[in-house]
């Protein structure tokens, strides 16, 4: 009897096991239907088998993803494709076809445990961002402001843009040294020409330099120099807006002290600074951030159905639209510039100053 | 002859070195300087005696740890007739060296010496003529040495190359060891010394220093000078700007 009992018991707990198994599993894929404009003007992937007023099914186009490789098929006749096995995390997924606008264009989506529906508009080229915010430092004394600055472009620049793009965030202890060159090469790894680069830091910085998390604030080896960050960035294959909300943070694109490596010199770079040289960033506590950050957000705000720095009402906002506002809200709050603790921000102009980094 | 020679260096063998001192100020041309710390904030202020405007440059030698001047030079126009004050943040020194200062105009400049952590902890080095200044003076430092019979106070503060001159008055000296005779006990408050002084009256500009002497008894005795704050005085003809941060009290802001 009481062997019997133990062979229940035992069937029982086995066939709960499998079940919890079969019942918690779940595949991760990825699947989406690719739709052409009919006047070849634009394209997007949607979750509806049926294409939105103006667009029909994209068959034969190639879909594949860059951030996973071996994962790649053509679209059915009526526009789908389907990809199992998709790790999860964020993707840049490519559609390529004759009758595109572009021979190849894409977008980024966050792939999640289930079957993930794509719903986005194709872009030519996709957007990167890092997003750097240290208040607390490993070895230097903590500043308040730029962990919230930086919270607050991420939240604003990256998920509120109707770009599509990929970002990556680091906050205080994230933020080392090789974690940040990291993070560029990455998107490095995965960018091409038609895309583009958007690094902002808010930080300690100084003549020529930002302060990572571990920077000891004596070695320039601790730093990352404006050579340095030239480097990193050098190698990306579109054009690449730097913002720094930082002391002295027009240094890093002055072509000092080593001209030929400098932010300066290339026309793909374009430098939105906080301050010039001799200025300090301020944090100002009755705004929440740090000033120049705090103008910066406040011109992609959305005013009476536009974004505050959106000149030409496009629907776009450029480097150096966002330059204009933020020149003009601080030369205000700085009671032209009388304030004692007056920082001018400041812009080294690349060839894609006017490209668009931000769309509502 | 000999016993003169003998007796006039036993004079200058066993008499106590007394320092001339030199009031922190600089000129340059028309331009009267002063330079002072306040925590972490180098305050340089220029006062120009003529009614044209100069152009100066600050600037200074000192490095930081990355090889960098502690702070980037930078050029101020000075109206006539008008103080201007200039709010610095410099690094850190390296190795810990003090900071220096320059002002230059053309190709003259000169050194302005820096006051920095005194036991005086003067509010403002730059104030109106006809006012009434006081120093909360840190006695602290008398417990420490033990040879020090008494620190006298200067009767007057004296003009820098001018005859300003005037009282100096010891409003009250306080704390050191005291009997409680409620809890019966021995309490010890931080001592300290409140001195005042009315600043000369005067048109124009005056820079106005005062100093303390600590006399020392035994077998070394003698007296050491404790150079005071040296302070500009502007009257009614001169116009005092601003460019350091207002009472940082009142401004919560923080720069990085």
């Amino acid at each position: 009897m009481r062997k019997r009992v133990f062979l229940a018991a035992l069937l029982a707990v086995m066939v709960l096991a499998v079940g919890c198994t079969n019942g918690g599993y779940v595949p991760t894929s990825l699947a989406g239907y690719v739709y052409v404009q009919t006047s070849g003007s634009s394209a997007v992937i949607s979750p509806s088998p049926t294409p939105p007023a103006g667009y029909q099914p994209l068959e034969g186009a190639y879909v594949w993803l860059t951030t996973q490789s071996s994962i790649g098929a053509t679209t059915r006749y009526d526009g789908q494709f389907f990809f199992p096995g998709v790790n999860q995390g964020a993707h840049i997924i490519n559609v390529s076809s004759d009758d595109l606008p572009w021979e190849t264009m894409k977008t980024a989506w966050t792939v999640r445990t289930g079957t993930n529906w794509v719903h986005s508009e194709l872009f030519p080229g996709l957007g990167f961002y890092v997003i750097i915010g240290i208040s607390n430092y490993k070895y230097l004394e903590d500043t308040p402001g730029p962990r919230q600055d930086a919270q607050l472009v991420q939240q604003t620049l990256f998920r509120d843009n109707q770009l599509a793009g990929i970002g990556f965030t680091l906050l205080d202890s994230q933020a080392t040294k090789s974690n940040i060159r990291n993070r560029i090469e990455r998107a490095i790894d995965f960018a091409d020409s038609n895309d583009f680069l958007v690094v902002y830091f808010s930080g300690y910085s100084g003549q020529d330099y930002l302060s990572p998390y571990d920077d000891d604030g004596e070695a320039w080896a601790t730093a990352i120099t404006d050579w340095e960050l030239e480097q990193w960035l050098g190698d990306f294959p579109g054009d690449v807006t730097v913002i720094i909300d930082g002391s002295e943070s027009s240094t890093m694109a002055d072509g000092n002290v080593f001209k030929p490596f400098a932010l300066e010199e290339d026309s793909k770079y374009t430098v939105i600074a906080a301050a010039r040289e001799g200025e300090s960033a301020v944090y100002d506590p009755d705004l929440g951030n740090s000033v120049f950050t705090y103008f910066l957000v406040e011109g992609l705000e959305i005013q009476g159905g536009y974004a505050r720095s959106d000149g030409n009402g496009d629907r776009d906002v450029s480097a150096n639209e966002i330059y204009d506002y933020v020149f003009d809200a601080m030369r205000k709050y700085y009671e032209n510039w009388t304030d004692p603790k007056s920082h001018k921000p400041y812009i080294k102009e690349g060839a894609f100053a006017d490209a668009v980094i931000f769309r509502y | 002859m000999r016993k003169a020679l003998i007796a006039v260096l036993l004079v200058v063998l066993f008499s106590v070195p007394v320092f001339a001192i030199q009031p922190r100020v600089a000129y340059l041309g028309d331009i009267t300087s002063i330079a002072w710390m306040d925590g972490g904030t180098l305050n340089v202020a220029l006062a120009n005696n003529s009614n044209t405007r100069s152009t100066i440059t600050i600037s200074t030698d000192t490095w930081d740890s990355r090889w960098r001047p502690v702070f980037s030079e930078r050029t101020v126009t000075v109206p006539g007739r008008t103080i201007v004050a200039v709010s610095i943040k410099p690094s850190e020194p390296r190795r810990g060296e003090s900071i220096n200062v320059k002002i230059s105009e053309f190709r003259r400049s000169v050194e302005v010496p820096i006051q920095a952590g005194s036991i005086f902890n003067a509010k403002s080095f730059v104030v109106p003529a006809n006012t009434r200044l006081s120093f909360d003076i840190d006695l602290g430092f008398m417990l420490g040495e033990p040879r020090l019979d008494r620190l006298v106070v200067d009767k007057f503060y004296e003009g820098v190359g001018s005859r300003a001159r005037g009282p100096i008055e010891v409003e009250s000296v306080e704390g050191g060891l005291r009997y409680v005779p409620s809890r019966n006990s021995i309490e010890y408050t931080a001592p300290k010394m409140v001195l005042s002084m009315r600043t000369p009256q005067t048109n124009g500009l005056e820079v106005i220093t005062f100093s303390l002497s600590k006399e020392y008894s035994g077998y070394r005795g003698g007296a050491e000078e404790v150079p005071g704050p040296t302070i500009l005085v502007y009257g009614r003809n001169f116009r005092f700007t601003s460019t350091a941060a207002a009472d940082p009290k009142d401004d919560t802001r923080v720069q990085r």
